[in-house]
């Protein structure tokens, strides 16, 4: 507890009043942090869906399909590993084989394909902000802040010596 | 008649000292602020919107820091010149008595160190340098797995996957550092604080009376003010330490979010492929990418997070500035000092008409007695 100061003003007061706005704002960072873990959390938990692992069964037994695909279906049917080892780079070699084929094809083919964008879900919209507005707001902040830290530098020059 | 006893010499020398302690040792806290507690030449980036606050505040204090130097060395110009004008009273009351009575001492006859037991610390500022960015090693893993898939994002979204991450700009190791010289002034202003309330106790071995009390009580005040005013930079490293740790804190979760969105995208970009080899992915990897927006929005808003956190911490050392002037501990030279002086003076001036006052000294009040004595005592003859 810091000493009252010789006029009678509790420093210790004083200084809470003035971090009263950071403790608050400290706090709210402290709620969005634990509420995005318990996010990723439910995220991670989750794993590859159903339609998504059925998709890529079906796809192996495509003429089409590379071995890799083939080979890696043929150890998760066979229950050695999952399809969410495979996403989570838990499958060693054939698995980065498999997602080295499948980023190749997929760009070879859709890179420059017209497709439409997506819908923002709503529970992307929830989270209550714009990321253009965001980016556009920051780099105004950026831009002004940096002006008026350059300005110091620019006073310090200007000052008589 | 009330009874005050004062080691002349031994005074002047206690004066010396609060003089040169108040301009060399004290000063240099001021310096030291400025120099050190206000760089902010390595702060760049999203530091730029506190910037100017740590520099202004490092000012403000360094400012308030030299008139606090000031008011200590004043406080060893008024004792040395308190201890000169007991020397003239002792001369006067000697010559009213023999008109032959000469002064042979000087206040130079008194050496530095004489004082007794002057005690006083030395705590020297460091420069805290900053650690290499540390942003850049938190996104490396993440930055190389983007490169494959970004695009896949990028024509389902609009958007890339790093541009939150890459609005967030700055070495918030910068925060740490400038606070631990914050820090520093803390640890100068509070053996200050200790030199003040030692040595006032030191003085009052060599001096007491009216004025030496209001002296002592002076000197407990300007000691505990110093200790009161050391917490003030040590509440400033405290908000820059919490800026610095939830900035950390939402970076990280920021490149965790994205490492979802790039599962996600992997998992999107693997459809499809699916769907060139079986012919129907394409919704599938469409959905992936639109469950990535999810993480990707709350990354954004970590970026306002990381922006507000700053923008609060910003006011916070803004806000220190104002405790500067609400320390009014000792903007001038002590009144008891001044009172005596000017009493001492009209003393003397008093004792210019002996021997028509010698039938009458009870009027002398704190005339200097024992051990200072009189003509025999040190520094006059």
């Amino acid at each position: 507890m810091p000493p009252a100061s010789p006029d009678g003003l509790d420093a210790g007061a004083a200084i809470d009043a003035v971090l009263e706005p950071l403790r608050a704002e400290t706090d709210r960072v402290d709620r969005a942090l634990a509420d995005n873990r318990a996010f990723l959390e439910e995220r991670r938990s989750r794993g590859v869906d159903a339609e998504t692992r059925a998709l890529l069964a079906r796809a192996a037994d495509s003429p089409h399909a590379p071995d890799s695909l083939r080979r890696v279906a043929r150890r998760v049917a066979a229950g050695e590993i999952s399809w969410d080892d495979v996403f989570a780079h838990r499958a060693g070699p054939e698995g980065a084989a498999l997602l080295d084929d499948a980023f190749r094809t997929a760009r070879r083919h859709f890179a420059d394909a017209d497709l439409p964008l997506v819908r923002v879900p709503d529970e992307a919209l929830e989270v209550g902000i714009d990321p253009d507005e965001v980016a556009d707001d920051l780099l105004r902040t950026r831009v002004e802040a940096r002006e008026a830290h350059d300005a110091i530098f620019r006073r310090a020059f200007e000052e008589p010596r | 008649m009330s009874e005050l006893q004062v080691e002349i010499p031994r005074l002047r020398a206690f004066g010396t000292h609060f003089h040169t302690f108040g301009a060399a040792n004290v000063g240099a806290t001021a310096e030291t602020t400025r120099a050190e507690a206000g760089q902010t030449a390595d702060m760049d980036g999203l530091l730029d919107i506190i910037a100017p606050a740590i520099h202004e505040t490092a000012v403000v204090f360094g400012h308030h820091y030299d008139d606090l130097a000031t008011v200590v060395a004043s406080t060893g110009t008024a004792l040395v010149t308190t201890a000169d004008q007991y020397s003239k009273v002792d001369l006067a009351v000697a010559q009213g008595m023999d008109k032959k009575a000469v002064s042979v001492g000087h206040q130079s006859d008194a050496p530095i160190g004489s004082g007794g037991a002057w005690a006083e610390h030395r705590i020297y500022a460091t420069c805290h340098g900053i650690e290499p960015d540390p942003a850049k090693k938190i996104r490396d893993g993440m930055d190389a797995d983007v490169r494959a898939i970004d695009w896949v994002f990028h024509k389902f979204t609009g958007h890339h996957i790093t541009e939150p991450i890459d609005a967030i700009v700055g070495n918030w190791t910068t925060l740490t550092s400038r606070g631990e010289s914050w820090a520093d002034v803390s640890r100068m202003l509070r053996a200050h604080g200790d030199d003040v309330l030692t040595n006032t106790a030191n003085v009052d071995g060599v001096w007491d009376g009216v004025a030496a009390t209001s002296f002592h009580e002076y000197g407990v005040r300007l000691g505990n003010g110093l200790h009161a005013e050391s917490e003030i930079p040590l509440a400033i490293q405290y908000a820059l330490g919490q800026l610095a740790e939830r900035w950390k804190s939402l970076y990280q979760q920021c490149v965790n979010l994205l490492e979802s969105v790039i599962h996600d995208v992997e998992i999107g970009a693997a459809a499809l492929a699916a769907g060139w080899w079986c012919g129907i992915g394409e919704a599938v990897a469409a959905k992936k990418c639109e469950e990535a927006l999810v993480a990707f929005y709350r990354a954004y808003k970590i970026v306002m997070l990381v922006k507000h956190v700053i923008q609060a911490a910003n006011l916070a050392v803004k806000g220190f500035q104002k405790l500067a002037d609400l320390y009014h501990l000792a903007t001038h030279i002590p009144q008891a000092i001044d009172g005596e002086v000017t009493k001492l003076k009209d003393l003397i001036g008093a004792l210019g008409s002996i021997p028509g006052h010698l039938d009458n000294l009870s009027h002398l009040g704190d005339t200097p007695t024992r051990p200072y004595g009189g003509p025999s005592a040190p520094g006059i003859a």
